[in-house]
């Protein structure tokens, strides 16, 4: 049983719809990734399950009770922030401290002075006390726990916003972009830090971001978005390696995939610029075909085999592997395509190349961008595979 | 203009000696008030000029000063007023302000508009309505009538709003998902978000309130409710240019809490009047 | 990144919420709001818009304090304004004082803040200097300014003495007190304007200097019409405004110092309004003048109010 349940989940701020009916079922210690380009609604569905935006329609179910009149504070999800959130008025400790504060003392047990005055009040304040110094360790916190946001660097600040959502041991996290404001280097290695940190804390992460390479290298499943939608939901592989709309083709993977224009022929082969492609796809004879093809899965031609003639207009030499730029007749951008450094060495710019794609590695989209199936037709010769 | 290109020291010079003869005569009114209060009576009917006093007065003259007239009562009643004044601002304008800025409610727009609106309105021009008004309610000439007008700041309000614009949502939310409560998030988060908002506000509605004259001349009777200006303006009319010495003695006690705590605190006043002042 | 959330403020989101009553989340909030408006909101119509509804009822009214009866006179008080004397004059001296502190008041505030900018020596004491009058308090001063513009023995006719020139009655001179009122009120206001030009200064940026510089602007002078001034503009247009409306206000000199004379030279609408209200309590006369100050005053405040619409990108 899911512990989290999106069901048909709308939302529509006026006449504009943000969210068309998501659905989205979680499990418990899952680590997934909403991800999609900005406006896509994302953002605002991890609100809505938060409990800060009402949806206009659908529910949300947290370990099978329908939460969507319980109060954000009552829901028992902890969320880290893209701005982090932090008091800014208050140390540390503080804020870590805050939300086990507003949860086991009440108001009056808060006011200064009270340990000394309301019975109880000093035993629940070592409590908490204890376990913000041990998430505070978990983080490496331990040494700034007296200091103020403004005294701390971007990857600190970071940090303490994940503790105070940690000190509370929440039914699940949920992460608004919280690296997008990290520099690129920090950003990679809070990465790392997160994937470790949900590992071993083994809670639910919902993890919206819209930079997909967050979400390949820290999610066990990523839900692509796009205007209000989910368009996929599945594994890292599975989203990247079999894309079933043409714009998670193009949103995931950098550099972005090659679409080329192809038609089917009388056997289902797609003719892409003169080649034909050695995977007959399910479609009538003569249909438009738009061909997904990434820039690893485009090789240099061997010999006499037909290949795409064309010139080089670019090199991009990111030192372990090069990306060319190849011009190529009858479309109207370059053909991207990575080659590991040692063979494209004495490749330069003007110098006219032939290329041919990896055939396993090829994605066949309708003109609507949906996803052709291959047919499987184990008896037909693969060329090169 | 340009800090890059530093001026020749001969326009250097040009720039201190002009400045500085503008300060002497900026400066003018306060130096002479202050020569003033040192001297003795026969030294302030004099046809010439004499800034240090033959005779130094300035015991008799500040003494004298005291005994005329209850100078520390009205400084003690210009600090109940302006500090009831601003708590009462603040106590009323931050959950506004938290609310225009930060809430999605039915009829935001509309108190927002009412906000702007009556920022246009001077206190003057209301004078009239109010007197009467406080007259119905029997409670001209007390401290009720010196406070209350001004309780409402929708300037406050607006400045308020604007800084809360600034804070994220993100800190609001936060807050909400820790559990704290909407009153809560009020005092306890935005309040201590917004001090140099607050400080700002705080002095220009401190140096407004303690230098106005309009108002407590308009509702006050009694000598023991007087604030710091009506007080010494009522000290001059007793004397009628005669006792120079300790009416400037008077006048230079009444502008020194504030000057002092100028001196002190330059830029947060500068910052503070020069911002609000906007208004 | 965008949020959808965020974007749609106001208006759209709140009618929705008023269809949508059962929403809790949005009834909650739509109840916290009203809870913590609502004494602002009261104290807003007891305190100014009520008021200033009243001021304009009373105007056509001929009520007096104390007295037993009130009767509507329609457009009676403005027609008794009209044809006053008084008024005339103090409208009229009104306009003046603003004619002559307004231009002098920013001019020098300007000036003050370019030779203040222009070098880099002892700008904070500077502009401390000319801040103090601003926030001192004025009726102290005035009392201070009247000892010093005193016939006899008040330091600006000994100084006039000491270089040959003949002493004036500085306040009592019906051709002179308005100047004189008018230069107590340079003299308190040009330091705010100085700071409010400081602030627009600073926040030119230096890159224009040095592009001027390399564009040729080789002279201070060349510099300041090329880059200087056209940055200023839009503070310039506030602080005229401001120095409008707070000059149209003047009231605590006048109070102390002439009482409107000598023989109403000196007469200025608060001052009229001041003294119909609250010395012969005729509320009625009282409320048609301050309608014709508020008409004044509102008039330079949608200006201005106008003006920061448009957002002046550098106040």
């Amino acid at each position: 049983m899911a512990q989290l349940a999106i069901s048909n989940v709308r939302k529509s701020f006026d006449r504009t719809e943000v969210l068309r009916g998501v659905d989205i079922e979680i499990e418990h210690g899952e680590f997934i990734s909403l991800v999609g380009p900005s406006g896509c609604g994302k953002s605002t569905l991890l609100r809505i399950v938060a409990g800060l935006e009402s949806p206009t329609g659908g529910d949300i179910v947290i370990e099978e009770r329908n939460v969507n009149d319980v109060r954000a504070s009552r829901r028992d999800l902890a969320m880290v922030f893209q701005s982090y959130a932090l008091y800014p008025h208050l140390s540390v400790f503080d804020n870590i401290a805050v939300p086990l504060r507003m949860r086991r003392l009440n108001a009056w047990q808060r006011l200064p002075g009270a340990a000394w005055i309301i019975p109880g009040t000093r035993g629940t304040q070592q409590q908490i006390r204890t376990e913000v110094e041990r998430v505070a360790d978990l983080l490496g916190l331990t040494d700034l726990l007296g200091r103020k946001p403004s005294q701390l660097s971007g990857g600190q600040r970071q940090r303490v916003a994940v503790g105070r959502a940690i000190v509370r041991r929440p039914k699940a996290f949920l992460l608004d972009e919280p690296l997008s404001n990290l520099d690129a280097k920090l950003r990679v290695h809070m990465r790392t830090e997160i994937a470790q940190l949900h590992r071993s804390l083994g809670a639910t992460f919902i993890y919206v971001t819209h930079d997909q390479a967050e979400a390949m290298t820290m999610s066990d499943r990523i839900a692509v978005m796009m205007a209000g939608s989910i368009v996929q939901i599945g594994t890292p592989d599975e989203i990247y390696n079999r894309p079933q709309d043409i714009r998670v083709a193009e949103f995931i993977g950098s550099p972005k995939i090659n679409i080329l224009p192809g038609t089917t022929d009388a056997d289902g082969r797609v003719r892409v610029l003169g080649l034909s492609i050695d995977q007959p796809v399910e479609a009538a004879p003569g249909t438009a075909v738009q061909v997904g093809i990434r820039p690893e899965a485009i090789r240099m031609a061997t010999g006499a085999e037909p290949a795409w003639k064309g010139r080089v207009d670019h090199v991009e030499n990111l030192g372990s592997e090069i990306f060319l730029h190849v011009a190529v007749g009858g479309i109207d951008g370059p053909i991207l395509c990575r080659l590991e450094s040692v063979e494209a060495r004495t490749i330069g710019i003007g110098s006219t190349v032939a290329l041919c794609p990896k055939t396993t590695a090829v994605n066949f989209f309708d003109a609507a961008g949906n996803r052709l199936a291959v047919r499987s037709m184990s008896y037909l010769q693969v060329a090169n595979g | 203009m340009s800090r890059a290109n530093p001026l020749p020291t001969a326009s250097a010079v040009a720039r201190h000696v002009v400045l500085l003869a503008l300060a002497a005569v900026v400066l003018l009114p306060f130096a002479w008030m202050i020569s003033t209060s040192l001297k003795p009576q026969s030294e302030v009917f004099l046809s010439e000029i004499r800034w240090w006093p033959d005779r130094l007065h300035v015991v008799e003259n500040y003494t004298a000063a005291f005994a005329k007239a209850p100078l520390l009562q009205f400084l003690l009643n210009g600090a109940i007023v302006t500090t009831s004044i601003f708590a009462l601002q603040v106590l009323i304008a931050l959950p506004a302000a938290y609310a225009l800025a930060k809430l999605r409610f039915y009829g935001r727009d509309t108190v927002f508009a009412l906000v702007l609106f009556c920022i246009l309105i001077p206190a003057q021009a209301i004078a009239v309505p109010l007197f009467l008004l406080f007259h119905q309610f029997g409670i001209l000439d007390t401290y009720a009538a010196l406070v209350l007008p001004f309780i409402i700041s929708v300037f406050g309000i607006f400045l308020m709003r604007q800084f809360f614009l600034s804070v994220p949502d993100d800190l609001v939310d936060a807050a909400r998902m820790d559990g704290i409560s909407e009153f809560g998030i009020v005092w306890r988060i935005m309040l201590p978000t917004a001090i140099p908002a607050i400080t700002a506000f705080g002095i220009f509605s401190v140096v407004a309130h303690w230098n106005d004259y309009f108002w407590p001349l308009i509702v006050l009777n009694s000598e023991s409710l007087f604030t710091p200006p009506l007080g010494v303006a009522t000290f001059r009319n007793s004397e009628a240019g005669t006792d120079y010495g300790p009416l400037m003695a008077a006048a230079t006690i009444i502008i020194a809490p504030l000057v002092i705590a100028f001196l002190f605190a330059q830029r947060r006043f500068i910052e503070g009047i020069a911002f609000t002042g906007l208004k | 990144m965008a949020d959808l959330a965020l974007q749609h403020g106001g208006t759209t989101v709140v009618r929705r919420a008023h269809r949508r009553p059962h929403d809790a989340r949005r009834a909650r909030e739509q109840w916290t709001a009203v809870v913590l408006s609502f004494p602002a909101l009261f104290l807003m119509f007891l305190l100014l818009i009520g008021p200033v509804a009243t001021v304009l009822i009373i105007s056509f009214t001929d009520y007096q304090l104390g007295a037993p009866s009130v009767g509507l006179v329609g457009l009676q008080n403005y027609q008794d304004l009209f044809s006053d004397r008084v008024f005339w004059k103090s409208l009229g001296n009104t306009l003046r004082y603003v004619a002559i502190v307004v231009p002098a008041s920013v001019a020098f505030g300007l000036a003050v803040a370019l030779l203040i900018e222009s070098g880099e020596g002892l700008k904070s004491f500077y502009r401390a200097v000319f801040f103090v009058p601003v926030m001192a308090t004025l009726i102290a001063m005035a009392i201070s300014w009247e000892y010093m513009l005193h016939p006899q023995f008040g330091l600006i006719n000994l100084l006039l003495k000491q270089i040959g020139l003949a002493p004036q009655s500085w306040l009592t001179d019906p051709h002179l007190v308005l100047p004189t009122l008018a230069a107590i009120g340079i003299w308190q206001l040009f330091g705010f304007n100085m700071v409010l030009f400081l602030a627009g200064l600073v926040s030119i940026p230096r890159h224009l200097y040095d592009a001027a510089a390399l564009d040729g602007a080789q002279s201070a002078w060349s510099r300041f019409w090329l880059v200087t001034w056209p940055m200023l503009g839009p503070v310039t247009m506030f602080v005229v405004l401001i120095s409008a409306v707070r000059s149209f206000q003047v009231f605590d000199t006048v109070h102390v110092l002439t009482k409107g004379g000598p023989n109403k030279a000196s007469e200025v609408l608060l001052y009229t309004m001041y003294s119909e209200g609250f010395e012969f309590f005729r509320s009625g006369q009282a409320a048609a003048v301050a309608v014709v100050f508020l008409a004044f005053v509102l008039t330079l405040t949608v200006i201005k109010a106008r003006l920061i619409e448009k957002r002046v990108h550098y106040l």
